[in-house]
């Protein structure tokens, strides 16, 4: 089972608190491997607060952590900017430079397997 | 014991400069005043350092690193220089000195943040006014895509929703606060009029608001998801106001239409300005990316996406930005100044990076100096070393040094006079 939301990017105050710790801070990754989904759609996927979900885009997936709020919508679903939402966006910026992060179509479905670590993402970064 | 007044907080484009920071051993020991983010930064500021200048790693001295960043810059064919927003003025001027030299291009974070603000700016100018002046004055706020509650967390208190002004010595009580976003933030709780927009629907919204303020009647019963009486409610209550101010983020400038939705906004200011006082302010998110905007403007004529391969200024946004160069594969080199760009682009120009030969200069250790080439660690500024800054209102504000930085480690305008002279050589 899946669903399709409209995936929307952006900062949070806790973000902004572990960047400043350092990226290599365990609070920055706790607080942008995640993705915020409504209780519903949840429900619909069978996960819940604190299991694994793999979310997919035209342009890529990545594995997060699931947590669940009302403050998102049914069928809206809100990412922190980072390492692991940047997996996601077309880099195609349409003369302008900037890419599209917010409104963006995605596939989320339960995941096999925890999200990756950092480390994980940078080794496979280098290739 | 030292204790630092009226310190200037180097995190986002508030540029708070009223805290109060005490200093024991050369180590901040406490922060008044701060927001959490502010607070995080500066009692947190030695974690996570870079200790000493890296080559592949292993460690180098700072004249190794610099010899190889001349090196790696000077036999590039299309050197990018990035990052920029959050150090001081004199390092941005250095960077585009450095630029300039080796026809490279340069480019900094606006490119990815209010890039479409400023493409829309040029085309029909702005309204704008200082924070002190919507403090004092502005009767009617409007949150536009933005949450300062997330991002700017004192900007509500200190400038604008609960400030208390000369003609607003009421506060909150004496502001209508109105938030608009794609999603009940917790900005909801603080707005008198929360309103909900569909994801990409900005730019229709805008356009009725502009209808409706301009005499004509909608007969449709919802734009973007807003009825009708919400629009014309709100288009009359714009209209009426003494003095409006619309704050807007990353919400209107990263969704579709891009500068096409500022550009609405923009014309929605414009069309109010026949019948009162109306500004648009963009929620400028690190600390001195304005600067990076303004100084870039000084030196080349342009804000950002700048290119030296002809030996003269060209300026080209979807070109010359760091975006589209790395994922075209373009760029066979860069250097990357006080920015996390592994950790903030898209994957495709994030890789690109990590295949071309990459310097940076940072304070801390972030995804990119954890892959890049040659790493030199730098003075932070605001902390370690002075210079100056620009609010997200464009007031140059002076940052202060409150801390001696590492032994042997200097500010980036210092580490960029190395390299420049190196190249030269």
């Amino acid at each position: 089972m899946e669903i399709t939301v409209t995936l929307i990017t952006g900062r949070t105050a806790e973000q902004g608190v572990g960047k400043e710790i350092g990226k290599p801070s365990e609070r920055y990754q706790r607080n942008v491997n995640y993705i915020l989904l409504n209780p519903r759609d949840a429900e619909r996927i069978g996960v819940e607060e604190g299991e694994a979900v793999e979310v997919s885009t035209l342009h890529g997936s990545t594995r997060v952590w699931c947590k669940l709020s009302e403050d998102v919508e049914v069928g809206v679903a809100f990412i922190p900017l980072g390492p692991w939402a940047n997996r996601l966006f077309d880099p195609e910026t349409h003369g302008t430079g900037i890419p599209s992060v917010k409104g963006v179509e995605a596939e989320i479905r339960r995941a096999e397997g925890e999200p990756p670590t950092l480390e994980e993402l940078l080794r496979e970064l280098k290739g | 014991m030292p204790v630092y007044r009226s310190v200037v907080c180097p995190f986002c484009g508030c540029l708070c400069d009223d805290l109060e920071v005490t200093v024991e051993d050369n180590r901040i020991i406490k922060v008044r005043n701060g927001c959490a983010i502010s607070t995080s930064k500066l009692l947190h500021h030695h974690e996570n350092r870079v200790e000493r200048p890296l080559i592949d790693g292993k460690p180098a001295t700072l004249e190794e690193a610099v010899e190889e960043a001349a090196e790696i810059l000077g036999s590039a064919r299309r050197p990018l220089i990035y990052g920029l927003s959050s150090t001081e003025c004199g390092a941005i001027a250095k960077a585009i000195e450095l630029a300039e030299l080796i026809g490279g291009v340069v480019d900094n974070t606006a490119s990815v943040c209010h890039g479409p603000t400023i493409l829309a700016l040029q085309t029909l100018g702005e309204s704008k006014c200082t924070l002190g002046t919507v403090r004092n004055r502005a009767d009617l706020i409007i949150y536009w895509g933005c949450n300062p509650l997330e991002a700017h967390l004192r900007h509500l208190t200190r400038y604008s929703a609960m400030a208390r002004g000369l003609y607003t010595s009421g506060g909150r009580k004496d502001r209508y606060v109105v938030a608009v976003d794609v999603r009940e933030t917790r900005m909801k709780r603080v707005a008198d009029l929360f309103v909900k927009v569909k994801p990409g629907g900005d730019y229709e919204l805008l356009s009725a608001l502009r209808a409706v303020v301009r005499g004509y009647s909608l007969d449709i019963d919802e734009v973007s998801g807003v009825p009708r009486d919400v629009i014309i409610e709100l288009a009359e209550r714009m209209k009426k106001s003494r003095f409006g101010a619309i704050f807007f983020g990353l919400g209107l400038t990263q969704s579709e239409g891009r500068h096409m939705n500022i550009e609405a906004a923009i014309g929605l200011v414009a069309d109010l300005n026949h019948h009162t006082k109306f500004v648009l302010i963009p929620m400028r998110g690190h600390y001195n990316v304005a600067g990076a905007n303004t100084v870039t403007t000084w030196q080349t004529g342009y804000p950002y996406a700048v290119d030296f391969s002809r030996g003269y200024p060209r300026y080209n946004p979807g070109e010359y930005t760091a975006v589209d160069l790395l994922s075209r594969g373009e760029a066979d080199a860069a250097l990357i100044i006080a920015s996390d760009p592994m950790a903030h682009l898209p994957y495709k120009a994030a890789r690109r990076l990590a295949e071309i030969p990459t310097i940076v200069l940072d304070p801390k250790r972030s995804m990119t100096s954890i892959i890049s080439r040659v790493v030199i660690p730098t003075a932070a500024a605001g902390i370690e070393a002075e210079g100056t800054a620009y609010r997200m209102d464009g007031i140059p504000i002076r940052l202060k040094k409150l801390l001696e930085p590492p032994e042997g480690v200097l500010p980036d305008v210092e580490v960029l006079s190395l390299i420049i002279e190196e190249v030269m050589r």
